[in-house]
Order: structure tokens, then sequence, then C-alpha cells
């Protein structure tokens, strides 16, 4: 399980990026995170896998939990081996390495050798497209196969929660269906968990628990998915289903 | 249709140095060439060519350990040429003033080069790109500065007479005997690099080097990864310099300059930066270049000019070399070979 207890991030020690961010993702959950550009998306997310320290920013408040253990002070590479995997945003496949080689760098922390194997064939069995291009370098990859092979990479890690920052970025919508259809089945065969942070509301909701709201790095609003998906005000502002403009 | 070339069908084939029969053999006519180069080319009179693959192999060394820094590990390193130099004056030290026997000093100047190493990347690694690049710049000068004032290191006049190695009974002291020398320890450091990129440690250089964020995502310790890049060129660094001591039997401050430093990053670029086969094909390929021209400009049939011409002339004519090589071929000689094989094997059916 993982907890965010009203944490607020600075980047630079001057620009203000969260505040009082609370959250909760349960295990085996899917939950979502959703606003707008600059709303404070990827920097959660960063605070929770540490990767925030590596880009000038720290945690200023607050705390992070994992599992009952203080987390927000730890390395990434501490909290990698703990089972947090950070899915970062746009193209972040090892660009020299081939598809297997990505997959396997996803494997960096695990000394088991004959399961890697076995979850090397599950990757390529939820997306065969992948299992074409195993000799291929990770630069040659289309966008939609990038983005599945660091979905891929991330699952070689076995996390317990994966963090993912936003997976439709410049997809197709029909490639975007099956990412989300994947990452939904990850979840129930896995019982991984998974804090998907989203521009795509729609997407994001019909597979998510439970949902958060950011604006301008505070939570506005929270709830189930269902309850976030029919909410008037998300609806029309955040999530962009009103046909009609919203009043403001 | 029945496929040219080599088809990998399962990863341990991918994963293996040598694949198939073929290769093998290949490689052994290769090598048993190799062995008696030497005997050909003393039949032919052409020992002064020993004297040129020789320095070749302790460079291809120097520049392996360089491209597991920069290659691999993408930390731009300019005090190469330093960590060299820092081998050949402990190696130096330890067999002239302390007697020791030449392999012990030669692992030992190594490994104290690749403690060096590791001490001046703690503090460097922290910065990235042109930063890290002036940081290493100020070691060479350092370095540089510290053996000059030292005693032990014959300040300006360096250490002469370094003793030749003995081994097994052999005095190593001609060019034949180098050369016998040279080349099983370059074909080891030649293994041990190719094997280090595919090893666990040798992805995680090429992962911080591709995408540093997404390493440390997925647990990678990026600083430590990055020292124990530097620990292992170093090392590369130390050997080289140690061997090239012994070979020339002295050193001297100006056998160590920064265009060395900066040499050994355009063998790097040129052969194709990261791939151990493009370094070696690197070093080659700018060595000979540099080799031909002063054949060229010292052969009978060439007109009188005065050598300071004459050394300008081939500097010329060895950078245009070079800017038209790059400009032609960017990702070096590594690609070339590459889409060679790529073609044979699909060939005729082009793309």
């Amino acid at each position: 399980m993982l907890k965010l207890n009203k944490i607020k991030a600075v980047y630079s020690d001057v620009v203000l990026a969260l505040t009082e961010v609370s959250m909760l993702v349960e295990e085996g959950s899917i939950v979502a995170l959703l606003g707008s550009n600059g709303s404070g998306k990827s920097t959660t997310l960063k605070s929770i896998s540490g990767l925030l320290k590596t880009e000038d920013g720290k945690l200023t408040e607050g705390t992070i939990e994992f599992d009952g253990k203080r987390i927000d002070k730890l390395n990434p590479e501490k909290i990698a081996k703990l089972g947090i995997c950070h899915v970062l945003q746009g193209r972040s496949a090892f660009q020299q390495l081939t598809t297997e080689e990505n997959l396997q760098m996803g494997a960096y922390l695990r000394r088991d050798k004959d399961n890697v194997k076995r979850d090397l064939d599950q990757i390529y069995e939820y997306f065969p497209q992948l299992a074409t291009l195993r000799h291929q370098k990770g630069g040659y990859l289309s966008g939609g196969e990038q983005q599945m092979l660091i979905i891929g990479r991330a699952f070689m890690a076995r996390p317990k929660t994966m963090l993912l920052d936003e997976p439709s970025l410049g997809l197709a919508p029909g490639i975007i269906g099956s990412i989300f259809a994947i990452l939904k089945k990850i979840n129930e065969v896995e019982k991984t968990s998974l804090l998907i942070a989203e521009q795509n509301a729609i997407a994001t909701l019909n597979i998510a628990n439970y949902g958060y709201i950011l604006q301008n790095g505070r939570v506005i609003l929270e709830g189930s998915a269902q309850v976030l998906k029919n909410h008037e005000h998300a609806q029309g502002i955040y999530l962009g289903l009103n046909s009609v403009p919203p009043r403001l | 249709m029945k496929r040219r070339g080599r088809t990998k069908t399962d990863y341990s084939q991918d994963m293996a140095l040598i694949g198939s029969t073929q290769q093998w053999v290949i490689l052994a006519i290769f090598l048993a060439l190799l062995v008696i180069l030497p005997h050909v080319l003393s039949w032919t009179h052409n020992l002064n060519w020993l004297t040129f693959i020789n320095f070749t192999a302790i460079t291809i060394i120097a520049v392996m350990g360089l491209n597991i820094i920069t290659g691999m590990a993408g930390q731009v390193s300019l005090g190469h040429a330093a960590f060299i130099m820092v081998g050949g004056y402990t190696l130096a030290i330890l067999t002239s003033n302390a007697h020791w026997p030449f392999w012990v000093a030669l692992i030992i100047s190594a490994i104290i080069t690749a403690v060096i190493g590791f001490i001046v990347a703690v503090p460097a690694i922290r910065l990235k790109g042109f930063y890290l690049a002036v940081v290493t710049l100020a070691f060479f000068f350092i370095a540089q500065y510290i053996i000059r004032s030292l005693g032990i290191t014959g300040g300006i006049h360096g250490i002469i007479g370094i003793p030749y190695p003995v081994v097994g009974g052999i005095k190593i002291n001609t060019d034949i005997n180098w050369y016998y020398l040279l080349l099983p320890v370059a074909i080891i450091c030649i293994i041990f690099s190719a094997n280090l990129s595919r090893s666990r440690t040798g992805r995680a250089f090429l992962a911080i080097r591709d995408n540093a964020t997404a390493a440390a995502s997925l647990g990678i310790n990026v600083p430590l990864t990055k020292l124990r890049a530097f620990f292992i060129g170093t090392l590369f660094a130390g050997l080289a310099g140690g061997l090239w001591a012994s070979y020339v039997s002295v050193v001297r401050l100006d056998q160590f300059t920064i265009w060395d430093s900066i040499w050994y990053l355009g063998m790097i670029i040129i052969g194709g930066g990261g791939s151990t086969a493009g370094v070696v094909m690197g070093v080659i390929f700018l060595r000979l270049i540099s080799q031909i021209l002063h054949v060229i400009s010292t052969a009978d049939w060439m007109p009188y000019l005065s050598s300071s011409i004459m050394v300008s002339l081939n500097y010329g004519v060895y950078g245009l070399v070079i800017v038209l090589f790059i400009s032609l071929q960017p990702y070096g000689l590594i690609s070339v070979w590459r889409k060679i094989k790529l073609n044979y094997k699909r060939w005729p059916f082009g793309t």
C-alpha cells in the first residue's frame, strides 16, 4: 500500500510544485491521477519514485509510506528495490539497446534467471508486436511500440506498484485502447497496483477504481472512478466530457 | 527463400561472442596470420612496421578503456592521457627504483591507476557533458604538475632506462618479442571489453548513457555505475601506460599530451562509440592514416620541403580525411561494417 501524506514538493528551492497532496494506492488497485498540464501529476510520481531528487527538486513537508515503511528520503534505486517501478513519460526506451536487451534491463535487480526468462515470454504474449522486434534497437521502434516496450520493461522488474506517466502520450486512439487493456490485464493477473497519471481521463477512469484530480499542485477532487465520471464539475472542466463549454 | 548470413533464433545465440563454426574458422585463420605476421615483415625487411603495430596494440588497449568510460557509459573524459601517464610512471618507479618483476609491477600500476581514476571520478561524476570534460581536463594538468614537481618521478627529465621485462627467461627487448607479448595482452583486453558490454554491469553502462533517469527507475545506482565505468576504464589506461613505459623504456612528461586525450576521443568517434570492434577499427584507421602520411612525406621521390611545411601538411591532410569521413559516415566505421553485413544478408532484395 502506497500512502502520500500531505506532501509539499519544491524545485530548485523556489518553485512550488505540490502542496498538501495526500493520496492512497491500495494493494491491487488502479488509481487515476488526472489534471491538466502543469497540475503536478508528474511531480507526484517523481516524488514517490525518488526521481525528484535527480531533478533538483525535494519534498519539504509530508511523508510517503510504502508498505508501512517511509520512503521519501530514499534514493531512486532503493525505492525501485522495494518494488515501485516508475514508467517515465515519453520515449524513454534505451535507444541503443535492442528490445530484448531493454526488457532484460527491467530485470536488472532480479537474480532468478529462470523466472526472468518466463516473464520475458509473458511480455511477448501480452505484446506480440514486441516479439517480432526482439533484435531491433529501441530507438527504431515507433512511439506506440516504445510505450509497450517501457511498460514491458517495468513489468520485468516485477514491481508491486507501477507508476505510469501518461502512457497514452502521442499515441493513436486504437493503440491507447490496447495499452490500457493490457494494463488492466497486468493488474488483474499479476495483482500489480497501478497509479496512472493521464490526460486521457475517460480511458483511465474506465479501468481505474479510484481517482484524484489535481490542479495547481493540489488535490481538488477525489472519489471512486464512477463518481468522478459522473461528477458534473469534473466532467466539464477537467475531463472534457461535456459538449457544451463549461461556465467558468 | 534461404536466408544468407547468420540469423539468430534464440537468446543464447545473441549472447555468444562467436556464433558459428564458420566464424571460429575465420577467427582461427586470422589469429594464425597475426602470429606469423612479424616473420613476414622481417623477410620483407619491413620491421619498422612492427614498431607501428606494437604502438597500435598499446593504443587499442588505452582507447578501449576510454571507450568504456565515454563510449559505453557516456561520460566524456579528456583526462585519459593523464591516466596512461600515471600508469607509465607507476610502472617505471616500481621496476627501475623498486626492482619489482614486470608482471607484478604492471598489474599493480594498472590497479593504482584505476584507484586514482575512481578517486578523481567521485567529485567529477556529479557533472555531465562539457562540465565533466573540463574537470577531467583539469585533472590532466594537475597530474602533469604533480609529476613534474615530485622527485621520485624525475621531474622534467623523467625516468630513463626502465628495464626490459623478462618473460619465461626471454628478455623482451626486440620488436618481435614485444609483438608476442603485446598481442595476447591486447586480445585478452578485447575479449574482456566485448564481454563487458553484454554483462549486467556493461548493460548498466549503456543504460545510464541512453537514459539515466529511466536507468535509476529500474534500480540502477547511477553514481555507482559511473564510478565503476571510470574504475574499469582507467584500469585499461594504467595497463596501457605500463606497457608503453616498458616498451619505450623511458617515461617523460612530453610523451603524454592533451592532444593524445583528444585523439583518443577522435578514434572512438571514427570507430563508432560503445562498440569494441568499432574502437579497434577506429584506432587502426587513424593510426594507419598518420603512418601512411608519414611514409609518403619521408619517401625518396617526394620533392624536398622544409620539415615545418611537411608537418603542417601532414596535419592538414590528416584533419581533412577525418572531417570528410565523419561527414560521410557520422556513425563510424562500425556502422559501415554493419551496413555491409545487412546488405549481404538481404541481397538481392536491397532494403
